[in-house]
């Protein structure tokens, strides 16, 4: 009896650790508790970014013509359609499910080079297991910067990792020289792909950001919120952080209305 | 009578519930007509080889204050810092961050290659009216981009005061990018000022 207040106590206690300071009125409202280390590796990133990234990917859409890219691209996608496939069921998406399927089957008689399944209805989109979790309430947890693989956090992380068991290649493939070199080449690949089809916006994005690290944190906290959903509107007006940035907000300073209020009473 | 008041309560609620999807769709069109026609005019201006430099952006910038309540995306921006700034640094952020889409955006222009613009639809998600858009590509529906945009109602009109491309609310990371500024400068205003202006000169001289 005693025990279990006991552990009644210790699992509110760590509740109260892990939920994160709901209304923290100071400083950023993102659950970033080791900010000082994320930034070290957000500079590292950085120049991986300026040195080698960004080169590569300037080749890589310069040289290449466009149908080809979309091969590399269709390609990539095409390899993660079986964790696709896993996330949309463990999610209850039997209908993305079908479609990944579809393209599994269907563009691998194509080698996964053409997306034929493109402006039908069985079109990519990308489940991963760090989305599964979200779907059934998982918190995103602390925002991490993981070296060479950018922005995460302690949901999508673990995501990753239980995909790399979802995915066939890891059992295919034996030896660990050849998975390492499939894992770097992939997500090489990957990236080079995502930098080259970005390249102006995430030019102009760092060059128009007060605080590109933080600028960042945001746009990828956002993102993620909104791909679980499916690009469905939240049920409540929630931001990145669960606060209800808009809801709770009304300007103090109208200069410009003659009421000096919002509409706050309509709807 | 009292039956006779329940009825009648009963009718009015009846009739409150039927009515208000009415108004709603009418509010939701003029919301959609008002996103609608600030797209011809952005495509217009953006598609004008004779607006170049100054004059563009003095056609975007009327356009902005036409549309949008700066002062309000502002405040919402700054957040809780807002109270902390004197009448001065709030005069001076409301310029800066005014300067500052002007010129993210202007420069933005130059990168369009004949994509459309398309009102989908419009709802309410909490104080706010929410029309949906889509910009699309006409080359590869891949390139497609969805883009939401909260309004408030203005007398007459609406004012926009949040653009969320594709889940992403600029006004969200503009305020979580300006609070981590001003953290880390020990909650100081001016040194977000200056980080402001360092950044906009540096957009001037790339122009």
């Amino acid at each position: 009896m005693h025990r279990a207040a006991g552990v009644v106590t210790v699992l509110i206690a760590l509740a109260g650790c892990a939920t994160q300071p709901q209304e923290s009125v100071s400083g950023p409202q993102v659950y970033d508790p080791i900010e000082p280390v994320n930034r070290i590796f957000f500079a590292m990133n950085e120049t991986v970014d300026t040195f080698v990234l960004q080169p590569t990917a300037f080749v890589y859409k310069t040289a290449l013509p466009d149908p080809m890219q979309d091969m590399v691209r269709n390609f990539l996608r095409w390899l993660r359609s079986p964790v696709v496939i896993a996330n949309s069921l463990l999610q209850g998406d039997t209908d993305n499910a079908g479609n990944a399927t579809r393209q599994f089957f269907v563009n691998g008689l194509t080698a996964g080079l053409i997306d034929w399944g493109h402006g039908q209805n069985w079109g990519y989109r990308n489940e991963d297991f760090g989305q599964t979790l979200g779907m059934h309430g998982v918190d995103g947890g602390p925002y991490l910067v993981i070296p060479l693989l950018g922005p995460s956090n302690g949901r999508d992380l673990v995501g990753r990792v239980v995909d790399v068991f979802f995915d066939p290649l890891t059992y295919i493939v034996s030896g660990p020289g050849a998975q390492n070199a499939i894992t770097i080449g992939r997500n090489g690949a990957e990236a080079v792909d995502f930098r080259a089809r970005r390249f102006d916006q995430i030019n102009e994005l760092k060059a128009s950001s007060l605080d590109y690290y933080a600028r960042l944190r945001s746009i990828y906290l956002q993102r993620r919120d909104a791909l679980i959903r499916n690009g469905e509107p939240a049920a409540d007006p929630v931001t990145a952080d669960g606060s209800k940035a808009f809801e709770e907000f009304s300007p103090s300073d109208r200069p410009r209305s003659e009421t000096g209020a919002l509409p706050a009473q309509s709807n | 009578m009292t039956v006779l008041r329940r009825v009648l309560f009963l009718l009015f609620l009846c009739s409150a519930v039927t009515s208000a999807p009415a108004w709603a769709d009418e509010k939701g069109a003029a919301a959609e007509k008002f996103v609608a026609e600030l797209g011809d005019k952005a495509l217009a201006l953006v598609t004008d080889k004779a607006a170049v430099g100054e004059a563009r952006r003095e056609k975007f910038r009327m356009l902005l204050n036409e549309h949008f309540d700066l002062p309000w995306i502002g405040q919402f921006v700054l957040g809780r810092n807002w109270r902390l700034a004197s009448p001065e640094q709030r005069e001076t952020y409301l310029k800066l961050f005014e300067e500052s889409i002007v010129f993210t955006y202007t420069r933005q222009f130059d990168s369009y290659s004949g994509q459309l613009f398309e009102v989908t639809g419009s709802g309410e998600n909490g104080r706010y009216i929410v029309v949906n858009s889509q910009i699309v590509n006409q080359a590869n529906s891949n390139g497609n981009v969805i883009v939401d945009w909260r309004l408030i109602e203005e007398g007459q009109t609406f004012k926009i005061v949040d653009v969320v491309i594709e889940g992403i609310s600029m006004g969200i990371t503009q305020r979580n990018e300006y609070a981590s500024v001003i953290e880390s400068n020990g909650g100081k205003i001016d040194p977000l000022l200056a980080r402001m202006e360092e950044i906009l000169e540096g957009l001037r001289k790339r122009t």
